[in-house]
């Protein structure tokens, strides 16, 4: 970061208004004497040694809706140098990252997505689940608009709870960490109804939102409802031209998260089929948070979804990941 | 089979009129002087469609842009207001949805409806 | 389908005929200066309430269910004609949506207790002689004390067979303000069930802003029943309350099953923070919530819906309802068709029977299920 904005002090790592009765970060993940994740050497022999991963996409966490838009655009500058300097140089054939961008400041967010869109190792840009307007609205336009343009998807993910957020559900405040913890990550559907609604999925062809919490276990049982409402009040968004359900494939992604589907692992199979998670969905570990995932989790998914999801997912979404490394 | 729906000057443009016909009733339309004859049952649920709002519709050129036409053209079914078009009786969002429509004509100062 | 199917319709609408028809009900001790801010606040409104900005497609009607004078759903003939008879429906569970959020809560009290009082006299009284309407009792949530009384006053009445509350409190029902409530009903056998009602503001507020369109806004109103669940799980509220049943109206089905699912998984690592549970939230959510059906998912194959329910374990968990007189009405027919015929049945009126204390319907005098020909 630079001055004057690097001498001012703004929320830290962990800002979070609920404690989590425990861990959220694993300790087995954090180096001696370090945090959680703060390693890349670590994370190599974690996730791409013992895990069996060939490729990791690293989306590193900003401060939330910062009153100030220039603190969090700097926020986002800083972390974009950093991301690059300290964590991509590591491993330029396996660590990819994203292109943080502050959704409140556009004209910077342009700036900063033409800054790294060439760079190898950068495949997407990542902006904060947290805003004060659904991301279809029209301020946002221009921003989804570069990405589309250099071909990025744009990636969603909660930020801590420090910043000048509104409240996590329709109806205030949950009151145990676990409340807010399940709930929040749905939030994600007002943001993919606002993408569709007000015609960015229509207008921009390559655009292609990866929303990180997950949340397509939610998915189906919300945009059937969608699509009822939308047929009568065609009329009224008629820029809308297919229906709801129908962007999904062209413009949505999901990563897989641990808690979410059904408890018992012979559910699995079919659970996969209702979700297409042949199209929708994509592997992610979460490192390094206690809900971490290995890639285990897909063992008796049927291989064809197991590939897509494990990898060839990814590999279609972010060209630059290239063709997987063979395994020596 | 030819149905007598009414004599011309009881169904003056910009009116309707259900006709106890087929098997829930044929609504009869006369748009300008235009006549059009439809079931009186949307392939959506069921509803009595022919009772629904006369109106026009839109159409887009890219986010934010709506354009009305067919104003008079357009029927809204009463329950979840899907458009149909008057004439073939098509679903605007669902055009394999169709309202079935029967050919009308006039005959000797009658409206005919052909079932 | 060609059986004919008893049907109990958990979720209708009749309104007052008038708009100063419901504040003659106010009871005595709500008269004076509030009954005539009350009337010319009416007045200027038209009756209609504080509207929200989100415009539904015309008056939010089936448009073929306006009555020749006054609003839809007051028209007790037409109401007899179209629901009971054209569309089959057995009985029906009135659930009036007079009273809109109000920033005085007193105010919002004062609606709740005349709207109680009119639906008494009129639809479980002089429209009842059929004796196939029941209905539910209204209480506005911020005053515990006021909705306690209300509950004590109606709960002996026999065509009174629920408490209704508004999604939009200030916030989740688990925090123990609301406790009393609760409890009161549950000591009655009284089901409390949730659904919408008008009020502007901060209550239109998603956690991620303001949308902009009906058809982005209309699907929130499940977003409302996510943390109210979650809330009456956590919280204790019905681990203390075994008896308490909720009933989510108007809020789809489906998503049910993933929600629980994913409590489960929360509770199952981060569940130390709340050990009165004994047992996992589904466990809870399956013995104490229930859902109505409208507006029914219609995913393009229908047995994605059926898997969902499956998964569900939901036998016990639905309540069929049309919505009626609204422009979203779900049909009886094509509906129920969509059900699995497993559970079809229960879905028609076994479970709301069981809920709401009917007495055995199977060989009663239902009316025929297809609907009878427009003539």
């Amino acid at each position: 970061m630079s001055a004057p904005l690097s001498n001012l002090r703004f929320p830290g790592l962990d800002g979070y208004f609920y404690p989590p009765p425990s861990d959220e970060y694993s300790l087995d993940f954090a180096p001696v004497g370090g945090l959680p994740g703060s390693d890349p050497e670590l994370l190599s022999r974690q996730l791409l040694s013992e895990a069996s991963i060939d490729a990791v996409v690293l989306l590193p966490l900003t401060r939330g809706l910062l009153p100030d838009v220039d603190m969090a655009t700097e926020i986002c500058i800083g972390t974009n140098k950093w991301l690059a300097e300290e964590w991509l140089v590591h491993d330029t054939e396996r660590f990819f990252g994203s292109i943080r961008i502050n959704p409140a400041d556009p004209d910077r967010a342009i700036e900063e997505i033409e800054r790294w869109a060439d760079h190898p190792q950068m495949v997407q840009v990542a902006v904060p689940l947290q805003a004060h307007q659904p991301y279809g609205q029209r301020r946002f336009r221009p921003i989804w608009d570069c990405a589309a343009h250099h071909k990025l998807p744009v990636a969603v993910h909660a930020d801590s709870l420090g910043g000048n957020e509104f409240w996590p559900t329709s109806v205030g405040y949950p009151i145990y960490y676990l409340e807010y913890a399940a709930q929040y990550p749905i939030n994600y559907i007002v943001h993919l109804m606002s993408l569709i609604a007000e015609g960015v999925f229509e207008d921009l062809d390559d655009l292609i939102f990866v929303f990180a919490d997950g949340g397509i276990d939610m998915l189906f049982p919300l945009i059937w409802r969608i699509d009822s409402d939308w047929r009568p009040l065609r009329s009224v968004t008629p820029w809308v031209k297919r229906s709801p359900v129908e962007y999904l494939r062209d413009h949505v992604r999901f990563c897989s998260q641990r808690f979410e589907g059904p408890l018992d692992s012979r559910e699995r199979p079919q659970w996969f089929d209702a979700i297409d998670a042949e199209h929708l969905l994509m592997y992610s570990s979460n490192y390094p948070s206690v809900a971490f995932q290995s890639p285990e989790a897909f063992a008796n998914a049927p291989d064809a979804t197991r590939e897509r999801v494990l990898g060839r997912n990814a590999i279609d979404l972010y060209p630059k990941l290239g063709a997987p490394i063979p395994r020596g | 089979m030819a149905i007598r729906a009414c004599r011309l000057e009881e169904l003056p443009p910009g009116s309707r009129k259900i006709l106890p016909a087929g098997r829930f009733g044929i609504g009869v339309f006369n748009r300008d002087g235009d006549l059009f004859a439809l079931a009186n049952y949307c392939p959506h649920d069921g509803a009595p469609v022919c009772l629904g709002a006369i109106t026009g519709t839109t159409e887009s050129t890219g986010s934010y842009n709506a354009t009305w036409l067919n104003d008079g053209g357009i029927l809204r079914c009463p329950w979840h207001g899907w458009e149909f078009d008057l004439q073939t009786g098509k679903s605007v969002v669902s055009p394999t949805k169709v309202v079935r429509t029967y050919p009308v004509h006039v005959e000797n100062g009658w409206i005919v409806v052909e079932d | 389908m060609n059986d004919i199917l008893p049907i109990i319709d958990c979720d209708v609408h009749p309104a007052p005929k008038s708009p100063t028809e419901l504040l003659d009900y106010l009871p005595d001790r709500y008269q004076g200066k509030l009954a005539e801010m009350l009337k010319g606040w009416f007045r200027m409104n038209r009756g209609t309430g504080v509207f929200t900005g989100f415009g539904a497609l015309a008056t939010g009607m089936r448009r073929d269910a306006m009555p020749e004078m006054g609003p839809g759903g007051s028209d007790p003939a037409l109401m007899e004609q179209q629901l009971l008879k054209d569309a089959g429906v057995t009985y029906a569970i009135l659930i009036p949506l007079t009273v809109t959020g109000m920033a005085n809560p007193e105010h919002e009290a004062a609606m709740c207790a005349a709207t109680n009082a009119w639906l008494a006299d009129k639809w479980l009284g002089e429209y009842n002689k059929h004796g196939r309407y029941r209905g539910s009792i209204m209480v506005c949530p911020d005053v515990p004390e006021a909705a306690v009384e209300e509950i004590e006053r109606w709960a002996k009445h026999d065509g009174f067979v629920q408490v209704m509350i508004p999604p939009m409190a200030r916030s989740a029902y688990g925090l123990p303000q609301y406790f009393p409530i609760f409890e009161a009903a549950a000591r009655h056998g009284l089901p409390v069930g949730i659904h919408i009602n008008r009020t502007p503001g901060m209550s239109l507020l998603s956690p991620v802003g303001f949308v902009s369109y009906y058809f982005e806004f209309h699907p929130q109103y499940t977003l409302y029943y996510f943390p109210h669940v979650a809330s009456l799980v956590l919280s204790g509220v019905f681990a203390r309350l075994p008896d308490l049943r909720f009933v989510l109206v108007e809020g789809g089905v489906s998503w049910l099953t993933p929600y629980m699912w994913r409590l489960d998984h929360y509770w199952q690592q981060f569940g130390s923070e709340v050990p009165w549970l004994d047992r996992p939230p589904s466990d809870y959510i399956r013995k104490q919530v229930l859902v109505t059906t409208q507006p029914l998912e219609r995913p393009k194959e229908t047995r994605r819906l059926h898997e969902y329910l499956d998964w569900m374990g939901s036998e016990h968990m639905v309540l069929f309802s049309t919505d009626y007189p609204h422009w979203d009405y779900d049909h009886p027919e094509p509906t129920l068709k969509r059900l699995p015929s497993a559970v079809r049945n229960r879905f028609a009126f076994e479970n709301a029977a069981h809920l709401y204390g009917f007495a055995d319907l199977s060989g009663s005098s239902a009316s025929p299920l297809r609907p009878a020909v427009v003539s």
